[in-house]
């Protein structure tokens, strides 16, 4: 009987902290930011390492072992997707060049295809995110990792890259030119739905109301 | 001058109501002795406080020496940023064990006759030498971490140069006396349910230990993130929940074993209370973790990993409570007429210093280099990006009037 109600004591402390976290998380798209962005308590954000390149088309760079580069996509891109159901990249070997669409993102029956941020070839790729696109959403920066490249134009590269200071900036105009983005596509109602008419400025999962004909036009206008 | 008066939360209020309990608890423990706080008797000598505070605690404090294991001796490397606050859990929890160890001793004042008037023969002077020996090792193995936080360089040099014989001693104690915890129900097959006692009790003890104190890893490691807004290491949390996998199954394997061996699966299907715990024990220890864990979309997640973890360690504490208290639940019953449910100054003193050991927890990471150092990164609102000029009223194609110049 102790045992029973020593569980049943510590079930009822969890149940009642799922409650709490429960009644934090009371808008849902906020709640989904707050979970991939444990630092960013529960508004809704997009975090810039100060350490990673970033590539205009939303693909990121970080310097490793000082001769590689690991790549993958960023926090506003996964954000403004709000769930991938699957992620393509080049096999091991293959070659890259900076600015080429080299990976491509699914959700539901859309795609996206963001670009390489460097030129090299690939020197691995990591399959537990491919094989759990959930770490993407977790942490892009990590963990969401897509590939390892051999830089071959490493200087004149990261010539064109966003970093630090210039990151952060690029980023907020970046938000900004996409909140116009959405309010243009919102004169169009059903394009958008609901999300975009509660006067809130919502970036999580906005683009899966874009139909492909928008989605096209958000990959030309950001993605390149 | 201002003081910052620290905001109070649900679960610091809760935390200091616990404490509050406990205190009052203490006072009347040590002033009117253990007759008028506990439940306790000739009869159930043991209850709540061996069976809890130390039987489970030290079994979840085990995490440090299997980290300070798989990282130092098996050499995988990668397990490294989870070490400390594995070691952290173990220093804490032991300490708080040898607390828990002086409220349920009658006279605790004599515990140091232990090293004087010694007697090698009982399981019980192994047990207390090794956690007494073992607590001092992991308060060196963490000494590092308050040597790092206040830069005493030359202080820092000499503990890492003995780092390895102090993890190996470290395994070598926690080998033993996680073991031997089991090996204290030895002496009472007589007593104990045919579920609970079997002559494999020490080996059962030291590997669900290794299991548990993984999952103990991951769920401070998940609760640290969240209170103290880090990074999750959620790679390495994953690989620790498959290797837990591995030793669970290895477990559970065993216990099938054992009981089949000693002819006590016919007891599944009598519809016993003792029957209803040992599958609460099973379904909480290894069915619903490998069915949350494989949950696809949720279990290699964050909440995914915490909630497997979780389960596994409510698995465990049915599993240890069952051996202490359950198992002879029906003797005290048979032979005496009576049966043990502790007081409320038991539970009190239990609930403090579980709580002690989260608030203690709470303000090392607070306080100390407990987590590895993270990148540092700007976190930009997007509600505070700035608004650019209005959007230009747009006919035909809205996108098209954007594009990037």
């Amino acid at each position: 009987m102790v045992a029973l109600f020593v569980i049943l004591f510590v079930a009822v402390l969890l149940g009642i902290d799922l409650f709490i976290q429960a009644r934090h998380r009371k808008y849902p798209i906020m709640a989904a930011a707050a979970d991939a962005a444990p630092a960013a308590g529960l508004r809704e954000t997009v975090r810039i390492p100060k350490s990673v390149f970033f590539h205009p088309g939303h693909t990121w760079a970080r310097l490793q072992d000082g001769d590689h580069l690991e790549v993958g996509i960023d926090d506003f891109v996964q954000k403004a997707l709000g769930s991938i159901d699957g992620v393509t990249v080049p096999a091991v070997g293959e070659f890259v060049r900076q600015g080429d669409p080299v990976i491509t993102l699914r959700h539901d029956n859309k795609e996206l295809h963001l670009v390489a941020p460097a030129s090299g070839q690939v020197q691995s790729i990591n399959t537990d995110a491919l094989e759990n696109p959930q770490l993407l959403r977790e942490n892009p920066y990590r963990e969401g990792w897509l590939m390892m490249i051999k830089p071959s134009e490493l200087a004149s590269n990261l010539g064109m890259l966003h970093v630090a200071e210039s990151a952060v900036n690029w980023i907020k105009e970046e938000i900004s030119r996409f909140r116009e983005f959405l309010n243009a596509s919102v004169a169009q109602p059903a394009i958008v739905g609901e999300s975009m008419l509660d006067g809130g400025t919502p970036v999580s999962g906005a683009l899966e109301h874009l139909d492909g004909e928008h989605l096209q036009n958000f990959e030309e206008q950001f993605l390149r | 001058m201002k003081l910052a008066i620290p905001r109070i939360t649900f679960w610091k209020a809760v935390a200091g109501i616990f404490l509050l309990g406990g205190l009052v608890a203490a006072v009347v423990r040590f002033g009117w002795g253990l007759g008028v706080a506990t439940n306790l008797s000739d009869v159930t000598p043991w209850g709540l406080w061996i069976g809890f505070d130390i039987v489970v605690g030290v079994g979840l404090a085990a995490g440090g020496f299997t980290l300070a294991g798989i990282v130092h001796i098996f050499n995988i490397k990668r397990f490294k940023p989870i070490v400390r606050p594995a070691i952290l859990t173990a220093f804490l929890g032991y300490s708080l064990v040898i607390v828990g160890l002086l409220f349920d001793l009658g006279r605790p004042w004599f515990i140091w006759h232990m090293l004087i008037y010694q007697n090698p023969h009982s399981v019980l002077f192994e047990v207390g030498m090794c956690v007494m020996i073992y607590t001092t090792v992991l308060a060196l193995e963490f000494a590092p971490v308050v040597l790092e936080r206040f830069r005493l360089q030359k202080a820092l040099k000499v503990m890492k140069a003995i780092t390895i014989p102090l993890i190996i001693l470290g395994i070598l104690l926690s080998m033993l006396h996680q073991s031997s915890l089991g090996s204290l129900y030895l002496i009472v097959p007589q007593k104990m349910h045919p579920y609970w006692y079997s002559p494999m009790l020490p080996v059962f003890f030291f590997i669900s230990a290794i299991a548990v104190g993984l999952g103990m890893t991951i769920v401070e490691s998940y609760l640290s993130a969240r209170a103290f807004q880090k990074t999750l290491e959620t790679h390495l949390l994953r690989d620790l929940a498959r290797i837990m996998f591995g030793v669970l199954l290895v477990y559970f394997t065993m216990r099938f074993i054992d009981l089949l061996r000693r002819d006590a699966l016919h007891y599944l299907v009598d519809g016993s209370f003792e029957t209803m715990m040992l599958y609460l024990e099973f379904g909480l220890m290894l069915v619903i973790p490998l069915l949350l864990f494989n949950i696809r979309g949720f279990g290699q997640s964050r909440a995914g990993l915490f909630f497997t973890a979780f389960s596994v360690v409510l698995g465990f504490m049915t599993n240890r409570l069952n051996v202490t208290l359950t198992s002879l639940e029906s003797y005290y019953r048979e032979m005496f007429g009576t049966s043990y449910f502790p007081s409320i100054g038991e539970l009190a003193v239990t609930i403090s210093i579980v709580t002690a050991g989260f608030v203690l927890f709470g303000l090392a990471v607070k306080y100390l280099p407990i987590f590895p150092h993270h990148e540092e990164e700007t976190v930009i609102d997007v509600n505070e990006a700035p608004e650019r000029a209005a959007a230009p009223k747009i006919d035909g194609d809205p996108a098209a009037q954007l594009r990037r110049h």
